[in-house]
């Protein structure tokens, strides 16, 4: 989803099956208490994998906090702050803090990875040809609401194309 | 109790097998239960805080398998070159034999397509290193590496290589 102001929702929804998976899993005890305590429709809800994207510098995603920092045109500081869950079950933070640690830094099998193509990226941005950032993944199937809030699908560049929507607002007429 | 040439021995050929990217033979120098570990903060427990690597058998091998698949970020690979320094051989306890304490700079150069962004460039690693080993058999292996580097505080660029 994207907001009007430039902030930005990604949600991809857990099946019934990956549900029930974890149900059955050693994390069984974590989802039967947040059951308890949200209900089960809003708990179900919130073991969705969600990134929550706020404008212009902050982002909740992946149990991180991420703030980011503009340095110069072709730097830009990214700081990742993980935290613990209070009141959960111990090996549900391990679980977390070990899948992290197996995903997101320097060395890991994830993020790496990222960096690699982003530095390509900033190589290619370099060229002079191309003037224009395509970001129109699923711009045809993009639904707006009369609150001026855009819906697409969990593949589509939706909260891209609000960030960047709400950048164009403030940069020229905005106030 | 090892003497200490023999430590120098062991940390050499662990170093050669790395450096010459024989990464099966490495796994093998560990303990079902051996640690692959880059601390942030030295002095925390694992589970405290956030670790550049802590590995266990599993993840190890995870860590092998991707190397050999050419993920982006080892596209060109790394080519490495340990320098062993400083050996010192302390007796261990009732989980492990002896503790080696070393130091090693190592060397790394990813060469390839100079357009590309950092590619070609050496980089050097300075870290202090603990080899916790345990005798199996005739054969020393390791419970627990520890590697401590010197720039663990400031922002490394890709590391995804074996140190």
């Amino acid at each position: 989803m994207g907001f009007k102001n430039g902030h930005g929702i990604w949600e991809s929804p857990m099946t019934e099956g990956a549900i029930l998976a974890m149900k059955n899993g050693p994390h069984a005890e974590y989802v039967k208490e947040l059951e308890k305590l949200r209900g089960e429709k809003l708990a179900h809800q919130m073991l969705n994998s969600m990134n929550l994207m706020i404008f212009p510098n902050l982002a909740v995603a992946h149990g991180q906090l991420r703030v980011i920092r503009p340095i110069s045109v072709d730097k830009t500081e990214v700081s990742i702050h993980f935290y613990d869950l209070e009141q959960v079950p111990e090996n549900y933070n391990e679980f977390r803090m070990s899948g992290y640690q197996r995903f997101f830094g320097p060395a890991a099998f994830g993020s790496p990875d990222d960096v690699e193509i982003f530095s390509i990226n900033q190589t290619g941005l370099q060229a002079e040809e191309v003037e224009w950032l395509i970001l129109s993944r699923g711009l045809q199937r993009e639904k707006l609401d009369n609150q001026g809030v855009r819906t697409g699908d969990p593949t589509d560049e939706t909260p891209q194309r609000a960030f960047h929507r709400a950048w164009k607002h403030f940069m020229t007429n905005g106030s | 109790m090892i003497k200490r040439e023999k430590a120098e021995d062991f940390l050499y050929m662990e170093a050669r097998l790395i450096d010459q990217r024989n990464f099966c033979d490495w796994l093998e120098l560990f303990t079902k239960d051996g640690i692959y570990w880059l601390p942030i903060n030295e002095n925390s427990k694992p589970n405290d805080h956030l670790s550049l690597i802590y590995d266990d058998d599993l993840r190890r091998r995870e860590r092998v398998r991707r190397l050999a698949l050419s993920p982006p970020s080892q596209a060109p690979f790394s080519r490495t070159l340990h320098v062993v320094s400083n050996v010192e051989v302390v007796a261990g306890n009732d989980d492990h034999d002896v503790v080696l304490h070393s130091v090693q700079m190592v060397y790394e150069i990813r060469g390839g397509d100079d357009r590309q962004f950092e590619l070609g460039d050496a980089r050097i690693f300075a870290a202090r290193a603990e080899h916790r080993l345990r005798l199996h058999d005739t054969n020393w292996k390791i419970v627990l590496k520890r590697m401590v580097l010197l720039n663990r505080h400031i922002p490394i660029p890709n590391l995804t290589f074996i140190i």
